[in-house]
């Protein structure tokens, strides 16, 4: 009898340890995938020159890292970054209700010039060329290599919110709370929606078909970009919850007409032109939070949060720390 | 170099000697009895001594040492137990361990129910230990209630009645368990991790 009581308290103790832990990843198993961390902190990658990365980090900086030499340099202090593909544009912080000003130097010599002033910038998109701009209480995207090229305006925004920008190869478009209940999906060619009536945090266009993934993780598909449909599969179990801000674009690329975003588990999983959502099992991705992808033919270089830049080899699968 | 190898025999002929002369005098006399009380306080190193994962690939599922990926630790801990009889003890030890990986932090807080068995006693004790109980383990975000298991075992010197040093070490096993079926698809996380405190304790005793 006693035999038995104390099994059954063995058996109690350990479905309670069992049930109360189900939510977790592995602790031990993260451990034992741990990577150093490196000092930059988050990294947004903006261009790779030869064997020398371009990226924003977490300190407000615009720095080099040699893959080679394994060394990061301080370029500037910058709040935005882009690139046009030959030349750098960044601007430093300002203080609230200034103009920002930007300036351009060439990567192959650091050597900053006076561009352009007089924006008020709220986003600029690190690889595309492309900034969003405060516009006559609207909103405009501008090409920052050619600041005459509006390329969409009259964007709306609700009680001072402030829309986002969200790029994909080249393709954009502006997602912004235009009411109190309402969000509206402003797309590239000039056409909008309020079908998606939600943040939207990430998006694929592949030929004619668009996938977006939402602030709620619910992903929307549409074939030609103007009926738009709630895919069946969500992805609040897959993704992270409590990301803030929630409307922050989630960090994703675009390979082979998937696209791949990064689960709450670190792995890879893509979502299909049919809102299909599939793990990416053939990558072994390290225990890294990816923070910025820069994809160039089959490689695809990943900015982390905390720890430094790795390369995907899309055709061997393989991942290795740069 | 020469001197200090020598202090170090000179000092290891001197316990030896007194243990083996505490044991042929036949102390029959037992130092405890039931009632008698040990407070120990501990502290020391903890080094990873592997991680046992079942579900694993071939070839990973067992990581020892460093392959672990974390680097030495911290452990302290205090002790109270009481006597059942001459050489059974049983109490309770409430423990904190630190170590780092190649990124964060992992901090576990052990408590456990403790039984000390103390085949030698006197000036100079062998205590043996084993532990059953639970530990709240947290590694970045993640946390994890665990159950416990330890086995522990030292050489102790009462340099005075009431007071003595010990030096001793043991394995601590904490297992890291989940479900198939559970809704995060995370059962290939399923580890048994095994952690080696090696301390210095200083204990209180009392009859």
């Amino acid at each position: 009898m006693r035999t038995k009581i104390e099994l059954i308290i063995i058996i109690v103790a350990l479905l309670l340890t069992m049930s109360c832990n189900t939510d977790n990843d592995g602790i031990f198993m993260q451990i034992s995938k741990s990577e150093t961390k490196v000092d930059v902190g988050s990294i947004t990658l903006i261009a790779k020159v030869n064997n020398t990365f371009y990226a924003r980090t977490r300190e407000h900086q615009v720095q080099s890292y040699n893959s080679d030499s394994k060394e990061w340099k301080t370029l500037a202090y910058a709040s935005f970054a882009t690139t046009d593909g030959t030349y750098l544009y960044y601007a430093p912080s300002v203080k609230e209700d200034e103009a920002q000003q930007i300036y351009q130097t060439p990567f192959s010599d650091f050597d900053p010039t006076q561009y352009s002033s007089d924006y008020t910038i709220i986003r600029m998109d690190n690889q595309s060329d492309l900034m969003l701009v405060e516009d006559n209480e609207n909103f405009s995207v501008i090409q920052v290599s050619d600041t005459s090229s509006k390329k969409l305006k009259n964007i709306e925004a609700y009680d001072n919110l402030k829309p986002q920008l969200l790029t994909q190869g080249e393709d954009f478009l502006v997602s912004s709370r235009t009411d109190e209940d309402k969000y509206t999906q402003y797309f590239d060619d000039e056409t909008e929606t309020t079908d998606i009536n939600a943040p939207v945090i990430a998006f694929m266009k592949s030929g004619s078909n668009y996938v977006f993934l939402t602030a709620a993780y619910d992903i929307y598909t549409s074939e030609d970009g103007t009926a738009f449909e709630k895919a069946e599969a969500s992805g609040a179990s897959i993704f992270p919850s409590g990301r803030r801000p929630r409307s922050m674009p989630y960090p994703s690329f675009v390979h082979h007409g998937k696209l791949y975003l990064q689960n709450r588990h670190n792995q890879l999983v893509t979502i299909d032109t049919e809102g299909k959502i599939e793990s990416a099992s053939e990558i072994t991705f390290p225990i890294v939070d990816a923070y910025s992808y820069l994809v160039d033919g089959n490689k695809v270089f990943i900015g982390t949060l905390a720890n430094g830049i790795y390369e995907l080899d899309m055709t061997t699968n393989e991942v290795k720390s740069l | 170099m020469k001197r200090k190898v020598l202090i170090v025999l000179l000092l290891l002929t001197v316990f030896t000697t007194s243990v083996f002369a505490q044991l042929e005098s036949g102390e029959k006399s037992h130092q405890y009895s039931m009632g008698s009380k040990m407070f120990t306080f501990r502290v020391g190193p903890i080094l990873p001594a592997f991680f046992f994962r079942p579900y694993a690939e071939d070839g990973e599922k067992m990581l020892s040492f460093f392959n672990t990926r974390l680097k030495v630790g911290g452990y302290g801990s205090i002790r109270y137990q009481g006597f059942l009889n001459n050489y059974l003890a049983l109490g309770g030890e409430l423990g904190y361990i630190f170590a780092n990986d190649r990124s964060d932090l992992f901090t576990s807080v052990p408590f456990q129910a403790k039984l000390t068995y103390i085949p030698l006693q006197g000036t100079f004790e062998i205590p043996i230990s084993v532990g059953l109980g639970f530990a709240y383990n947290s590694y970045g975000q993640a946390s994890y209630f665990s159950m416990l298991a330890t086995a522990e075992i030292g050489f102790s010197w009462f340099f005075k009645e009431d007071w003595g040093l010990t030096i001793g070490g043991g394995l601590q096993l904490i297992p890291e368990l989940y479900v198939k079926d559970a809704p995060n698809n995370n059962w290939q996380d399923t580890t048994l991790a095994g952690l080696m405190p090696l301390t210095i304790s200083v204990t209180y005793r009392s009859n």
